[in-house]
């Protein structure tokens, strides 16, 4: 992103709110500023504020992140934004430089000890200390230790006390082990965790079974913990996961496998909370037949990456992250759309649920996979949600409560289509179909 | 159909698994968990394609001795076979089998896809991304209207939103119910919110009447509007199958339908139901009856005038009246009413309902008087039991009988009538009698005199029925452009009426209007509004209409 020139829209959407976007408007006048540059993804500039000293405003584009000496509480601040407009102005005054200004590259420092994935910003600081390192290596292991310790106490008192009882715990009860969990260091597991009463409740008749299979993959990465040492790379990579140790984009720029391929993009899903978005961008290599899923994320209400279109055929290098199949992609540098696909490599339902089971086998804390069904008839009524095979011996899976069934039945008028979904073990969650010459998502 | 199975059908491992979920529901310290040597089961049996047979010897050695249960707490031992039973159900699950019979499919649509470029605009539209006076609906409508016009098939995709935008818009059904055809008739009986739309359309005349006695209440007055359009006999006759005994509610929803199509033919039939038991119907039946000048109704009251009417004599009047008495049975029974509206009295209400119930050619035939001579008469008369008639009274029971006569009569009377009323009373039911380039050109020269900006002229815009030709665009820009940032009066009612009759060609001025706006860029920006409708429904227009 550092490569580009933002516009004033772009900057204009990071405001906070509509104060601060007028504000910072007010204050993108070169008049203000002084020293003022640019260096690769970094932005730097003094702006004479209220206070005696004008205060420093860097910008790293990458995330974006700021920083400001001003004492707002609004973030960004008034100042980094309009930093960020006197750049996208592009008149000049931030001027392009050689070396970050002292009190930005000071930043771009502590940033990278603070934070190690934050991007560009710490690749292009001084490489760091090795020695702080395997020490703030030992630091979060032996936190996260300590966490999966507590955690494990937490889940044999559910199981000691049965589980009959965690089903009318309120949500403060879970969103407790979660936040524990996140102060261990392990973002993922707290996720699931936090996920369960939605699970209790979205799951009829078998909650309990869910619940227990829940509680079990937990003490399952409780045990896996344990044996971190000995754990094939694939499966810790895959442990990680699982528990929210994320890798540092640069990590699996340098190390991971690069796969070049036509990649068509066949499902896209978005889900958003009250703290996060997400978006999941299903690709299937047209030369290689690989499956990879590019993860963004953003806080909620901030925008996302712009997703591929759906059904678009991408020429571009991906970097897989560590880990077994279906891997998480990267795409290391450019890409070019050099087509379009209206098709899906539909396979059936038992070939299907074959690649789910070989996927589980080598990663049994996976819960998402993607499956390509071929001509099947998605049937909803009062008391159904299913996909149905229409041939002899065909085979039915049923559907997610949730989504947009009315879209499916609307494509598919009762006859068999082709779509692409997702599917947790339990249902299928239908994120596309080939129809109409397009893949037109759900 | 089937039901099917709602649990997952037998997946290995199934009784040991119930056991644990059972154990964990009431927890160990209660229920020990079942024993059984799953873990070393699976080991032996699978060791060689999991992940633990990478392990070096020693740790599967403890590995196995977990599984023996060497766990101290049966916490942990029902949780790690858990953790590897449920992975070996996922891993091994079996689909359900199909069920045996699936719902009918949806019947095709031969119709040839909408354009690429339709399809576009209408996505556009449905996105409410541009905004345009009036909303979606107003475009929406037009859109809809070409594409029925035209016969093409909207992309499935769409149908969810088009039969959502008909369930909040029921002016858009009937175009909707042919756009969304059998796919979309289909996919409607899946949502209780398009119920609107998932019956058959009302082509085949003879399954409407077979339907029309026990269709549902809401449903029999569209049925029988389908009937009536196609074939107003059998609309009628539909209508009469069931008179005798439907409910008062039930013919009071059920006559005005006759609107339809109506003519002297249902005269009978109206004459007949002036003696209905109920207040409503006899209304209904009054107000069709109002439209017929050949009716006997309209003969009765042209006499009950006769008698009150003569041709002036003396002193250049050239009309006299008398008032009218109280009225008798029979007037009673043709709807004569005393319930006159606030600022008017009883005696110049009834007169002002015999002028209106009486053919317009009473005027001319009998008294020898033009449409323009009566209106301007009429004007300036007003009776009074005290002064007789003397002139000044702006909106008389005459003009008032005359205004309603035009507008019953529309279509049956020349249209010099209603020329003559909006000369001198403009009001929008007697610019909406006239026919379309009349409308026009009375409406363009009302604007060439000079009005005062407000909401009236915004209602008689409304009242203009579109698309309009280009003149009167032209005036009603012009006029606007002269009017500035006083317009703002009126733009509020105004500017959906523009927006929908405005003539795509117009565009060019839009923008010499915005242009003028500059400075109000509140009233700058509504306007630019219009500039988007008129640009989408030329696309529109080139599609479906050229």
């Amino acid at each position: 992103m550092g490569g580009r020139r933002w516009t004033v829209d772009e900057v204009l959407q990071l405001a906070p709110d509509g104060s601060s976007a007028g504000s910072a408007r007010r204050l993108s006048l070169s008049a203000v500023w002084s020293q003022a540059g640019s260096s690769g993804s970094l932005l730097w500039g003094k702006c004479q504020g209220s206070a005696r000293e004008p205060y420093q405003v860097t910008v790293d584009l990458n995330e974006p992140s700021f920083r400001c000496t001003c004492p707002s509480r609004k973030h960004p601040c008034k100042h980094g934004l309009a930093l960020l407009l006197l750049w996208a102005e592009g008149d000049g005054s931030v001027a392009e430089e050689a070396r970050p200004a002292d009190f930005a590259a000071e930043w771009v420092q502590r940033l990278a000890a603070k934070a190690p994935g934050s991007g560009a910003a710490a690749r292009e600081a001084t490489p760091p200390d090795p020695e702080a390192q395997a020490k703030r290596l030992a630091q979060r292991i032996e936190t996260m230790s300590a966490g999966i310790d507590e955690f494990e106490r937490w889940l044999f008192d559910l199981v000691r006390q049965g589980v009959a009882s965690a089903r009318h715990q309120p949500f403060a009860f879970w969103d407790g082990a979660a936040a524990r969990l996140v102060d261990a260091q392990m973002p993922g597991l707290a996720d699931r965790v936090r996920a369960i009463p939605g699970l209790i409740h979205a799951a009829a008749g078998d909650w309990a079974e869910r619940l227990l299979a829940e509680l079990a993959r937990g003490y399952l990465a409780v045990s896996a913990w344990r044996r971190r040492d000995v754990l094939p790379d694939d499966v810790f990579a895959d442990l990680r996961v699982v528990l929210g140790w994320s890798r540092r984009v640069d990590e699996v720029l340098d190390r991971g496998e690069r796969v070049t391929d036509r990649w068509a993009v066949v499902g896209l899903a978005r889900e958003e909370d009250d703290r996060l978005q997400s978006q999941r961008t299903w690709l299937i290599g047209q030369e290689t037949g690989r499956v990879a899923v590019v993860l963004d994320f953003a806080a909620a209400g901030a925008s996302l990456a712009v997703a591929e279109v759906l059904g678009s055929v991408v020429e571009a290098e991906v970097a897989l992250y560590p880990g077994s199949e279906p891997r998480r992609a990267l795409f290391t540098g450019d890409r070019s759309v050099v087509g379009s696909t209206d098709q899906l490599p539909a396979a059936g339902v038992d070939a299907a649920l074959d690649q789910v089971a070989t996927w589980v086998a080598a990663n049994p804390f996976a819960d998402r996979f993607p499956m390509t069904l071929g001509g099947v008839i998605p049937v909803i009524d009062s008391d159904r949600r299913l996909v149905v095979e229409r041939r002899p011996g065909g085979a039915t899976l049923p559907m997610s409560a949730a989504g947009d069934h009315l879209s499916l039945l609307a494509l598919s008028g009762g006859e068999p289509i082709d779509l692409f979904a997702e599917w947790d073990g339990f249902s299928l969650n239908p994120l596309s179909v080939a129809t109409e010459g397009a893949l037109v998502s759900l | 159909m089937t039901a099917l199975p709602t649990r997952p059908p037998a997946t290995p491992g199934d009784s040991t698994w119930e056991g644990l979920v059972a154990a964990a529901l009431v927890g160990t310290a209660r229920r020990p968990p079942p024993r059984s040597s799953l873990l070393a089961d699976l080991d032996n049996d699978t060791g060689g394609t999991t992940n633990w047979r990478s392990s070096p010897p020693d740790e599967r050695g403890e590995e196995r001795q977990l599984s023996e249960g060497a766990f101290g707490d049966p916490a942990a031992a029902l949780l790690a076979e858990a953790a590897v039973l449920s992975a070996y159900r996922r891993a091994g699950r079996l689909p359900a089998p199909a069920p045996r019979t699936l719902p009918a499919p949806a019947e095709p649509d031969e119709r040839p896809p909408c354009s690429t470029t339709a399809v576009e605009v209408l996505e556009l539209i449905l996105s409410g991304e541009v905004p345009i006076p009036g909303g979606v609906t107003l475009l929406a409508g037009q859109w809809l209207d070409g594409a029925a016009r035209v016969g093409c098939r909207v992309p499935a995709r769409l149908l969810p939103r088009l039969l959502d935008l008909g369930s909040t818009s029921p002016a858009l059904q009937a175009a909707l119910r042919t756009v969304v055809g059998p796919r979309g008739r289909w996919l409607a009986r899946h949502h209780n919110r398009w119920g609107w739309a998932a019956g058959e359309p009302f082509d085949d005349l003879e399954a409407a009447e077979q339907r029309f006695a026990t269709a549902a209440k809401g449903e029999r007055p569209a049925i029988l509007e389908a009937v009536r359009r196609v074939d107003v006999t059998r609309g009628r006759d539909l209508l009469t199958s069931t008179w005798k005994s439907d409910p008062a509610a039930e013919r009071a929803a059920l006559l005005p339908v006759l609107a339809v199509g109506l003519s002297d033919d249902d005269e009978p039939f109206l004459e007949a139901a002036l003696d209905d038991r109920a207040a409503g119907v006899r209304q209904v039946t009054v107000d069709l009856l109002g439209r017929l000048p050949a009716s006997r109704r309209a003969a009765r009251m042209a006499e009950r005038l006769q008698a009150l009417v003569r041709r002036g004599d003396a002193q250049g009047e050239m009309l006299s009246l008398a008032p009218p008495g109280e009225p008798d049975a029979a007037a009673r029974r043709d709807g004569i009413s005393d319930a006159a509206p606030a600022g008017m009295g009883v005696s110049a209400w009834r007169l002002a309902q015999l002028v209106a119930g009486a053919p317009l050619s009473f005027w001319t035939e009998r008294l020898g008087l033009s449409p323009a001579e009566t209106v301007a008469v009429a004007a300036t008369v007003a009776p009074s039991r005290k002064t007789g008639p003397r002139p000044g009274r702006p909106a008389g029971p005459l003009l008032l009988g005359l205004a309603s006569a035009v507008v019953a009569q529309a279509g049956r009377v020349d249209p010099d009538w209603a020329v003559a009323v909006f000369a001198h009373r403009p009001s929008p039911p007697v610019l909406a009698s006239l026919p379309h380039d009349l409308a026009a050109e009375q409406l363009t020269r009302l604007l060439g005199a000079g009005v005062a900006p407000g909401p009236a002229v915004a209602g008689l815009f409304a009242a203009c029925p579109g698309p309009w030709p280009r003149f009167l665009g032209d005036a009603v820009l012009d006029r606007y452009r002269r009017l500035g940032t006083k317009a703002v009066l009126e733009l509020q009612a105004a500017l959906p009426v523009l927006a929908a009759r405005l003539d795509p060609s117009a565009l060019p001025l839009v923008e010499t209007w915005v242009l003028a706006l500059a400075e109000d860029q509140g009233l700058r920006r509504r306007v630019q509004t219009l500039g988007h409708a008129l640009s989408l429904r030329a696309v529109i227009h080139r599609e479906f209409f050229s």
